[in-house]
């Protein structure tokens, strides 16, 4: 609750005039802009350019912002529309790669399971994993998983239906996990995490 | 707990963690900003616009096919008597040749004129950006 009047306030002020206060907001929503931008378009550079793309659209359009929703699920629209749009303009395919690249293995393996090796290395196999699902279930999975926000949320910022984005979840999850463990090391337990 | 049951890619999302957005972007995001002007301070087209221009098209077309012939330019044509009554009261070395056509052309030029201000007025509330 306190971080939507939070928002509101922020606009407010933005709206009035105080074209500053738009970086307040911007430090406040950068991480999870950034990260629904990066999993969708499944690397750093685009991202980055999605990301900056979707608040200065977020600006241009503020004073049409009724606080129908919470400001994030409005700014995630936007983010969830704009990398969707880069994609598809830009013809970026979902990764074809068959097998878990090899040096990430050796790489764990030599440095004896150290926690920061681990650690790295199931960062690298969840990306993996996250750049063999299509863009809009990477979309619906990173708002699931890392921003943790509701089906009904999901539902307004895709334009999908709550029973599709409850299939496309379960099939998605499903099919990360086989990645995952298919490609996971012997040392490297479910127990471990 | 089963192994079915654990959901390993949150509990692997939850270890790992997410990224953050890199060095600079805020400044990068602002310095973009400061370029955009007009946009933030331009009410938007809104629906009480397009409703108001609908209602007056729609009502000069319906008094255009409805109001009868005969009563055609009644409330001008009592204007312009008044006016021909005045000018009939001017001695005849002070009339203009065609006096009566000029009167009755300043009459729907400055109507019009009137009508195309209130029209500018009311545009520019809604699409000129506002200051401040």
């Amino acid at each position: 609750m306190e971080s939507i009047s939070t928002d509101r306030y922020y606009i407010n002020l933005i709206l009035s005039g105080n074209k500053e206060a738009f970086s307040s907001i911007v430090e406040r929503h950068k991480d999870n802009v950034y990260n629904l931008a990066l999993k969708i378009c499944g690397n750093r550079e685009d991202a980055e350019e999605v990301a900056q793309d979707s608040f200065v659209k977020a600006f241009r359009a503020l004073s049409s912002f009724k606080g129908k929703s919470s400001f994030a699920t409005w700014l995630y629209r936007i983010v969830y529309n704009t990398s969707m749009t880069f994609v598809r303009k830009n013809k970026l395919d979902i990764l074809r790669l068959e097998e878990f690249p090899v040096d990430c293995v050796d790489f764990i393996r030599s440095n004896a399971m150290e926690e920061e090796a681990e650690i790295e290395y199931m960062k690298i196999l969840l990306s993996y994993a996250m750049q063999k699902l299509d863009h809009e279930d990477r979309a619906i999975v990173t708002m699931h998983y890392y921003q943790d926000l509701s089906y009904s949320e999901i539902c307004s910022i895709t334009g999908l239906s709550r029973s599709n984005i409850k299939v496309r979840l379960f099939r998605t999850r499903k099919k990360m996990q086989e990645i995952i463990e298919k490609n996971m090391i012997k040392e490297l337990k479910y127990e471990k995490v | 707990m089963k192994k079915s049951d654990v959901d390993i890619i949150k509990q692997w999302i939850e270890y790992t963690g997410a990224e953050s957005a890199p060095e600079g972007f805020s400044k990068k995001v602002m310095s973009r900003i400061e370029l955009e002007k007009a946009y933030l301070y331009a009410n938007p087209i809104n629906k009480r616009f397009v409703l108001g221009t609908v209602l007056v098209f729609t009502t000069l077309i319906i008094l255009a096919l409805t109001l009868p012939s005969a009563r055609e330019y009644y409330w001008i044509n009592i204007v312009i008597g008044k006016l021909s009554g005045l000018f009939s009261e001017i001695p005849d070395s002070f009339s203009i040749p065609g006096i009566m056509i000029f009167a009755r052309y300043i009459f729907y030029v400055s109507g019009g004129i009137i009508v195309f201000v209130l029209m500018d007025r009311f545009l520019s509330k809604f699409l000129v950006p506002q200051k401040g």
